[in-house]
Parts: C-alpha cells; sequence; structure tokens
C-alpha cells in the first residue's frame, strides 16, 4: 500500500466514523428522557465533584444545638404579604413537657437572606484549596442562623451536605467498579468470543454459574470479611473489587456476543489477509466497531454497581462511618423510630432513584443510539 | 344472480401526521364462483391490502376511504362489508369460513407452538359446534385432501418439523376447513421452490374447480397468475391500470406496464431475444407522479399530457380496459 | 428431549460442587480459625472445656489444609445432613436454620407466583394498547420500581402504614403466633403478614417483567401467524392470547433464571429491614459477628435453592416449547 492510498483510506475510515457518531447522536438526541437523564448525571457529577463548595456546611460537623431538625423551608413572602428575596427564619426548640420531645418550629420574628457564594467558616477544597465562600449560604450569619434545607440527623449534621459529599463515594463506585468489571469483562469476553473452543465454553459456563447465584447474600459474605476500621479508601477499593466478581460477566456477554458476529465480518478476515497482528485485529479494528455498544451497557451497569454499594452500606457491610456515601446516610433511617419521627433521613434514598432512573434512561438512550442504522 | 364478492370504487388511506397517503385508489372487480381473478402487480402496488380489504383485515394506521365490498351470501340480502364493524362479530363469521386466505410465508403464518392438526381444529371449532375429536378427524381428512401422504402423523407435528410444500399445503388445508365460498391466495407460492410452486398451483386450480369456489390469486409473477386466472388486473401504485380475460390481457396487452412485465418474462420471449427489464423502481407512495403514476419508467412515453394529465380507464375491447393515454 | 432433560439434570451436579466451594471459601475467608475465638469466648465465660474444644478440632479439622477442611464439611452434609456448628448459638446449625430457610422459600415463591399473575396480563395489555394512558402509568411505574432498592421501598412502606394507620407492619407474625407451634390460625397469620414482603420483594421483578411482556408480546403481534388467526375468524382476545401471548411465555419461563436470584436477594436485605424471621437477618448478624458455619450454610442454602429454580424452569421450558433445539444444551 502506497503512502498516498493509505493517507486516503484514514481519511474515508474517519469520515466515515464521523458520520456513524453523528447518525448515533441524532438519533440520542431524539429519546427525550435520555437528553434529561444526561443533564440530570451531568449535574449530578458536578455536584460531587465540587462537593465542597457546593453543599452549605462541611458534611461533617456537628450541631448539638440543632439534633434532628425537620427541613426547613426557603420563604418568598415576607410576614406582611409583599414579596422578598428568597430567606429562611431561625428554629426555636421546644421540648414537650410530657413526652420530653424535642421539636423545632419557625421563629416568626427573625429573617435570614440567602445569596449565592455566600461566606463561610475557612475549608478547603478537594483538601487543597482554601476557600471562604460556599455556593449558597446566609447573607450575614449569626449564631442563631441555620441553612438545613434537607434536615439535620441525629448529630445535628446537615442532611443536604452528607448528600452532596456522599454523592462523591455513590457515583464513583459505579464508575470504578464498571471500570473494573470493563477489564476483567473485556479479557475474558473477548477471549471467549474470539477462540471460541474450550476457552469459550469455560468462561460461559462460569457466567452462567456466577449469574444463577443470589448476588446479595454472596457480596455479604464477601464483605464480611473485609476487616473493619481499615482506611476507607481501602474498604472502598475492596468492595468495588467484590462487585465486579459478578459485575464483569454482564459485559463479558455482551463483548463476547460482538466478537462472534464480528470475526466473520469481511473486514476483519480482510485485516487477517493482509498479514495483521491478532491483537492488532482487536485493537484496531474490532474494538472501534463495537465501543459504542460497551458504552451503552457499561452505562447501564452503573447504576446496578450503585444500588449494591447502597444496599451492603446500608447492612453495614460496606462502607462504614465517618465515610460518608448514600448507603451510609440511609442507616440512619433503618429502624421505623427513627423514620416515624424523621422522615427526612429517607432523602438520600430518593438521591439513589433519580440516579439510578437517569442512568437507566440514559443507557436506554445510548444502547438505541449504538444502533444508529437500527429501526425507530 | 350478483357475483360473489364485488368491489366498488375502493380506496384505502394510511394515515401519516396530519394527511392520507392513498395506498389504493378506486378500485373495482367482481368475482364469481368458480371464477379466478388473478390480481398483478409489484411490491408496493396495494395488491395485498386490497384482497385483506375483503377480509376487513386493514392494518392499523389504515382505512377504507371509499368504496363498497359486498359480499352475496348463497342465500339471502347481500352482505356489504366494508361497513361491517372491525374485527366485530359480522366479518369474523365470514373469515375462515365463508372467505378463507392463504398467505404468503407458510412458516411464518402457522402457530410455531401448535401443531398443524390443533391449528386446523380451531378453525373449524370456531366456525362449526364439532366436537374436539371430530374436528380432528376432518382436519386429517383435509390434510389428506390436499395430498399429503400421511395425514395423521403430519397434524401431530408443528410447523418446523415439515417442509416448505407441506406446510403451504397445511395452509390450504386450514383455509378450506370450512368449505369457503371465496378463497384469497396472497403470493402463496412466493417462498416455494418452482418445482413445489407449480405443485402448489395445480392443487389450487384442482380444488377450485372441484369446490367450485371464486378465488383471487395475486402475485408479482403475471406469467404464474396468467396458467390458473380466468381474468387478470394489473395494479401500480394502487391503482388498476389494466383488467381483462388473462388470454386477451396476454396476447394483446393495452397498457405499457403490462407489456413491460411480460417482456421481462422468459416464456413470453421469441428465443434468442433479450429479456427487456423495467426500468427504474416504484415510487414512493408519498412522492406519486403527477399525470400518469407510471410515466416515469414507461417505456412507451407519449408526450407531455402523460406528466400533467390523469389517464382515465378506457374500455378497449369487449370487458378490457386499461388506464392510459394511448387510448385517448 | 428425555437425552437434553437428563443432560441437564447432571450437569447439576458439578454447578452444586461449585457452589459449596464457593461458600466454603467464603467461610474460610476472615483471618483466624473459630477455635481460637471459642476459646477466647469459652474462657471470658468461665466454662472453658478443653474436650470440647478437642472434639470441634478433630470434627472440623481445623489444623488441617483447606481441601481436608472442605471434604469434611461436604461429607458430614452429605452424610448427616451437617452443616457445622454455629459458635454464637452454640447449637448445630442444622437445627437452627429449618424454619427460616421454609419461610424465606415459601415467601419467595409466593412472591414469584404473585408476581407472575400481576405482570402478565398488564404486560399483554400494555402491548395490545401500546402508547395509551394505561402504558405510560404501567411504564413509569416499572421504571421506578426497577430504580427503588428493596429496603428503601421496605422502609419507605412501612413509615407509610406507621404513619397513616399508627400500624407497625414488620414481622411475619402476629406476637401470639411468633413462639406458637404450626396451627391453621398460624398459617392464616402469616398470610395476614405476607402482602407487605410480597409487595416489597415482588415490584421490581414484576417492573422487569412487565416491561419484557410488553416488548415480547409487541413482536409477537406483529408476526404474520397473527393476521393468520385473524382471518380464520377467532375473536380478537382469542388471537391475542392463543398465539402471541403463548409465544411470548416461552422465554418468560426462561426468567426464572435471573429473577429467582434476584428474589432470593432482595428476600435477603427485605427480611433485614421488616425484621422477618426468614434467612437475612440471622444471615447478617451470622457475617457480622463472624460465625461463620452459620453464614456459609445460609449462602450455600440461598444458592443452592435459585439453582434448583433455574433447573425446573429449563426443563418446563424444554417442555413447554416445541422449538427447543435439543442437540444444544
Amino acid at each position: 500500500m502506497t503512502d498516498m492510498s493509505q493517507h486516503e483510506s484514514d481519511a474515508l475510515k474517519s469520515y466515515a466514523e464521523a458520520s456513524g457518531f453523528r447518525l448515533g447522536w441524532a438519533k440520542f438526541r431524539r429519546h427525550k428522557l435520555a437528553v434529561v437523564s444526561l443533564y440530570i448525571v451531568g449535574f449530578l457529577y458536578f455536584l460531587a465533584i465540587f462537593a465542597e463548595f457546593m453543599s452549605p456546611y462541611d458534611h461533617s460537623e456537628i450541631n448539638r444545638r440543632h439534633v434532628l431538625t425537620p427541613p426547613q423551608a426557603i420563604h418568598f413572602v415576607d410576614t406582611d404579604g409583599s414579596l422578598a428575596l428568597p430567606y429562611v427564619r431561625a428554629l426555636k426548640g421546644e421540648r414537650d413537657p410530657v413526652t420530653r420531645r424535642l421539636s423545632y418550629v419557625e421563629d416568626d420574628t427573625t429573617k435570614y437572606p440567602l445569596r449565592f457564594f455566600a461566606p463561610s467558616e475557612p475549608y478547603e477544597m478537594w483538601g487543597v484549596i482554601p476557600l471562604e465562600t460556599r455556593f449558597i449560604g446566609i447573607a450575614k450569619p449569626d449564631r442563631k442562623a441555620t441553612l438545613f434545607l434537607f434536615g439535620t440527623d441525629s448529630l445535628g449534621r446537615d442532611v443536604l451536605s452528607r448528600i452532596i459529599n456522599g454523592a462523591r463515594v455513590s457515583l464513583s463506585i459505579g464508575l470504578v467498579g464498571v471500570a473494573f468489571s470493563f477489564v476483567i469483562g473485556i479479557v475474558l469476553g473477548g477471549m471467549s468470543g474470539y477462540y471460541g473452543g474450550w476457552i469459550d465454553t469455560a468462561v460461559q459456563r462460569t457466567i452462567d454459574f456466577l449469574q444463577s447465584l443470589p448476588t446479595i447474600p454472596l457480596w455479604m459474605g464477601l464483605a464480611a470479611a473485609v476487616p473493619p476500621g481499615q482506611d476507607p479508601l481501602v474498604t472502598y477499593l475492596m468492595i468495588t473489587v467484590i462487585l465486579s466478581i459478578i459485575g464483569w460477566t454482564g459485559i463479558a456477554r455482551v463483548v463476547r456476543g460482538r466478537f462472534l458476529a464480528l470475526r466473520e465480518e469481511d473486514f476483519v478476515l480482510a485485516a487477517r489477509f493482509s498479514g495483521a497482528s491478532e491483537m492488532r485485529i482487536i485493537l484496531r479494528h474490532m474494538v472501534p466497531s463495537f465501543a459504542s455498544h460497551i458504552i451503552a451497557s457499561l452505562s447501564l451497569s452503573i447504576p446496578e454497581m450503585i444500588l449494591a454499594e447502597t444496599a451492603l452500606s446500608f447492612l453495614g457491610l460496606g462502607l462504614q462511618s465517618p465515610a460518608v456515601s448514600w448507603g451510609v446516610l440511609l442507616k440512619d433511617a433503618q429502624s421505623l423510630q427513627a423514620i416515624s419521627q424523621s422522615p427526612w433521613l429517607l432523602i438520600p434514598g430518593l438521591a439513589v432513584v433519580v440516579t439510578v432512573l437517569a442512568f437507566n434512561f440514559l443507557g436506554d438512550g445510548l444502547r438505541d443510539a449504538s444502533d444508529p442504522y437500527g429501526k425507530t | 344472480m350478483n357475483p360473489l364478492i364485488s368491489v366498488k370504487d375502493l380506496s384505502i388511506g394510511f394515515h401519516q401526521r396530519h394527511l392520507v397517503l392513498p395506498a389504493v385508489e378506486n378500485i373495482s372487480f367482481d368475482v364469481a364462483a368458480g371464477e379466478t381473478l388473478g390480481i398483478v402487480g409489484e411490491s408496493g402496488s396495494g395488491k395485498s391490502l386490497s384482497a385483506r380489504a375483503i377480509l376487513g383485515l386493514v392494518p392499523a394506521g389504515g382505512e377504507i376511504t371509499s368504496g363498497q365490498i359486498t359480499y352475496q351470501p348463497a342465500s339471502g340480502d347481500p352482505i356489504e362489508i366494508s361497513s361491517l364493524p372491525k374485527n366485530g362479530r359480522d366479518i369474523r363469521s365470514l373469515r375462515g369460513s365463508k372467505i378463507a386466505m392463504v398467505f404468503q410465508e407458510p412458516m411464518a403464518s402457522l402457530s410455531p407452538v401448535h401443531t398443524i392438526g390443533n391449528q386446523i381444529s380451531t378453525t373449524l371449532r370456531q366456525h362449526t359446534d364439532l366436537s374436539k375429536r371430530a374436528a380432528l378427524t376432518r382436519a386429517i381428512e383435509l390434510l389428506d385432501q390436499v395430498g399429503m401422504a400421511s395425514p395423521a402423523e403430519i397434524a401431530e407435528q408443528y410447523a418446523h418439523q415439515i417442509s416448505g410444500g407441506m406446510r403451504q399445503r397445511a395452509m390450504i388445508a386450514m383455509a378450506l376447513s370450512c368449505n369457503p365460498r371465496l378463497l384469497i391466495c396472497d403470493e402463496p407460492t412466493t417462498a416455494l421452490d418452482a418445482t413445489t410452486e407449480a405443485q402448489i398451483v395445480d392443487l389450487l386450480a384442482k380444488l377450485q374447480a372441484d369446490l367450485n369456489m371464486g378465488m383471487i390469486f395475486i402475485s408479482h409473477n403475471i406469467g404464474l397468475v396468467s396458467e390458473i386466472a380466468d381474468r387478470v388486473m394489473v395494479m401500480y401504485l394502487g391503482q388498476e391500470v389494466e383488467t381483462g380475460p388473462a388470454e386477451t390481457v396476454l396476447k394483446t396487452s393495452g397498457h405499457p406496464y403490462t407489456r413491460a412485465l411480460l417482456a421481462a418474462l422468459p416464456a413470453f420471449t421469441e428465443a434468442g431475444a433479450e429479456l427487456a427489464t423495467l426500468q427504474g423502481t416504484v415510487p414512493d407512495p408519498t412522492s406519486r407522479p403527477t399525470g400518469c403514476s407510471f410515466h416515469p419508467r414507461c417505456p412507451e412515453f407519449a408526450g407531455e399530457h402523460c406528466k400533467t394529465v390523469r389517464p382515465v380507464l378506457h374500455a378497449i375491447a369487449d370487458r378490457h380496459c386499461a388506464k392510459c393515454h394511448l387510448h385517448d | 428431549m428425555t437425552a437434553y432433560i437428563i443432560r441437564r439434570i447432571l450437569w447439576f451436579i458439578p454447578t452444586l460442587l461449585a457452589v459449596s466451594i464457593v461458600s466454603f471459601a467464603i467461610i474460610q475467608l476472615p483471618p483466624g480459625d473459630y477455635l481460637t475465638v471459642l476459646e477466647a469466648q469459652m474462657g471470658a465465660e468461665g466454662d472453658y472445656s478443653p474436650e470440647v474444644v478437642e472434639r470441634l478440632r478433630e470434627r472440623f479439622g481445623f489444623d488441617q489444609p483447606f481441601i481436608v477442611q472442605y471434604g469434611k464439611w461436604m461429607w458430614a452434609m452429605l452424610a448427616h445432613g451437617d452443616l457445622g456448628y454455629s459458635f454464637e448459638w452454640r447449637m448445630p446449625v442444622s437445627s437452627l436454620i429449618g424454619q427460616y430457610m421454609v419461610l424465606t422459600v415459601a415467601v419467595t415463591v409466593t412472591t414469584l407466583v404473585a408476581t407472575w399473575i400481576i405482570a402478565i396480563p398488564i404486560g399483554i395489555y400494555s402491548a395490545v394498547r401500546p402508547y395509551s394512558a394505561f402504558d405510560y402509568i404501567a411504564t413509569i411505574l416499572g421504571f421506578i420500581g426497577k430504580a427503588t432498592p428493596n429496603f428503601l421501598l421496605a422502609l419507605i412502606l412501612m413509615w407509610l402504614a406507621f404513619s397513616y394507620w399508627g400500624v407497625d407492619v414488620s414481622g411475619l407474625f402476629s406476637p401470639e403466633y411468633a413462639n406458637a407451634p404450626w396451627s391453621w390460625a398460624k398459617v392464616g397469620d402469616l398470610i395476614t403478614h405476607m402482602w407487605l414482603p410480597i409487595i416489597v420483594l415482588g415490584t421490581s421483578g414484576a417492573a422487569s417483567l412487565i416491561r419484557q411482556m410488553r416488548a415480547n408480546v409487541l413482536d409477537e403481534l406483529q408476526k404474520p401467524y397473527v393476521e393468520a388467526a385473524r382471518a380464520q375468524g377467532l375473536p380478537e382476545w382469542r388471537v391475542v392470547l392463543r398465539y402471541p401471548v403463548r409465544v411470548a411465555l416461552n422465554p418468560f419461563l426462561s426468567t426464572i433464571g435471573t429473577t429467582l436470584p434476584e428474589l432470593f436477594s432482595g428476600a435477603v436485605t427485605t427480611a433485614i429491614v421488616l425484621n422477618l424471621p426468614m434467612a437475612g437477618p440471622m444471615l447478617l448478624r451470622a457475617l457480622i459477628s463472624q460465625d461463620m458455619y452459620l453464614a456459609g450454610s445460609y449462602i450455600f442454602l440461598l444458592s443452592v435453592f435459585t439453582l434448583i429454580g433455574t433447573l425446573i424452569s429449563d426443563i418446563l421450558l424444554t417442555l413447554v416449547d416445541p422449538r427447543i433445539q435439543f442437540d444444544e444444551a
């Protein structure tokens, strides 16, 4: 092949890829729910990345004078009925004389306007950048002023700030877990589909076997063996590895299926006849042609990982406090007594449901788009 | 005596967004008992749709926009099929009993999860009060009648276990189960090889004569239709372009489209002469050509008025009509 | 076909072996052996007896390699139905978990049946009337059901029941029956308590089954044999039920293989939240206190029941669908 024709064929190839991508994108755009979900997922990851700045408080800041306060309302109307800039009121604790239970009421006489880029106690973003501003907060805070939009937990910590910070673990565990699963899945699934024969049989049987096991008891058994009291990062990684032990099977199935279909395709045969090495054939020719399918199936695996971590941490077998994840937060809502008195402790569950829904719709949209020539 | 089935000015349209796309426009034909009408056309010509309309089976999204389909029962008043409620009791009592249909792909048209005998007896039991056992006995008789070698065994088998020709015979047996007066065959041999095709066509012709049924035989193959039909209707883009006795249409075709179809057949071309092929493809129904729909492909294009003026159906001989400006 | 079924049953044996190895590996995972723990515990409680420790050491082969310990565990299980010893409860595992496993299987199987009874008609109706209001509602509920983890749904329902009717819906029995011997009245009490676990467990499975049934039936409705059935003169409901639904039910049977592991998984978390006398709470407690024979036995038995369910569904599928290729296996 001369340099000239090589150059031409590359140009043609990039043109074909671009138009394939454009077709897929056009198709994805038609899937309205998937587009909305893409924005939601993007927003959630943005929150997770800039968690310290986006949350109104430090997630571990204990506030003994405001234990289990209900969510505070943002007011737009003044006591005299006129419109006002958004503000909150101070909370007064009142103890029931009989049950001795503390309840909180708003103090009508106080008014704390809110603002963006509000001043705060000094803190460090990502542990390095010192800041004294938070995205939202009370314009002129004093000792009585509080902004607990989702209420507080039994130690007086702000639930909203904990959810935003918990998103870091909950959202990243999906990505990291899927990355692990992806590596195992693509290697084993690829071998299975590419070589066939006994390797295929062995991998397929293993997948069948793993998929027929009830995952949660198995995960629980494995997670229970993770020694407690370790560095949270180590626990985090071990949990992800445990989740990937079963997580890779779905991805391996997809990869194998695509390999089987592609093995006989003309362009793969052509590459082989022209003497390209096996590795080159796989990486240069086969992987790009099913990348879109893989991306779609990965985006459908992420929510499963998120749900699994949430369940394990909820049961106390995953991450442990002081680490925060949505599962760890939901652990506070485990008893009927806790949720009947402080139902806002269930809000982290809402975050889980929204995230999982968004990922599912996104995955559906990507799956449709990954097949640009398919019908509707 | 009225004909068995009479179709008058039938138009069928499909709703798409705010407009109605015409799929069949103003076609008319009659079929009498003991007579075979052949309908010929390329795919998209509306031939299958017209036939399905007789059974009230216009697919979702489509509807009869004008015209009547009238069925004349053996005794009593004629029934106007086109005004019966869709899938209602009245039309269902005709389907499969008085008017039956043989479909294109027997493999796909037979249930994959019921035995052949079971499917035939279902039709029987729907329209008669035969017992389960009696229906099965009758099903085996029918399988015998359509030339199955061991009907009792076939009745026990599933569609995927028997050959293509046998499947189509089973479909025919199912259609014949309630002694229909009109049999509609929608491309019954398309999925079969040439030898089996000939056997099935012979079988249909024989059964039709024996049972004195009216028959509508739909095909894209004008040669095949001419073998079995008494009369032929040629359709193009939802319109009938030529109608007449089979013999006349073959020998003195009145429409360039018919002539083009015939010229593409080896049997109708002189030995050694080159086979003609029809230029172009059937246009999309959304972009129907102006004037005569066939003008962009017409080998005998006659001038500007073909592009602008819609031709009407001209009688060119006894019972022989063609829709072409050549006869103006 | 018989050959296929026999082969499928034979294949069950190596699968069981694999499950037993995985379960035993989990038993072995935590560092240290139980005797050290037990000795410390007995010592602390002042009832240390060297004979007991020695007997247990001999019985489980604690000082021997993995394979020998595994062999002893398997042999005891096969020969005597002995699943090992719970160090926390100081009781043989087999006498401890019987009733809990029975209730787990009972609730799971009931849920499976309930899921089908609900999901199949809804799925069919959604397919026959696609894009209707009903279809959209079913779709939305289905997506939410799939995205809500079991334990969260259990918490929410428990909270709603408590705040609107003031009842505590946890548990599987009323207090007066909890420790009573089995009687018809106790069975009746169980049935009245079972609806909540069934809703919690069944929702996510039902949601995906509805989607699947809808997609399958929609697919089948496009097939020519449906029109052929209409041309036979069958009424529309018979056309739908006799052909597309019948065909769509087959892949449905094979979903038992994926539904059952999910149900057993869900049953564990649900039982923990709702405090049901099922496998979950005791398994969790055993895992936390590292009472490994008890935990491993639970994991083993839950897996075995799942595998049996899958085996049954595979066999049913071959009996029901004439198109299955038996040479595949």
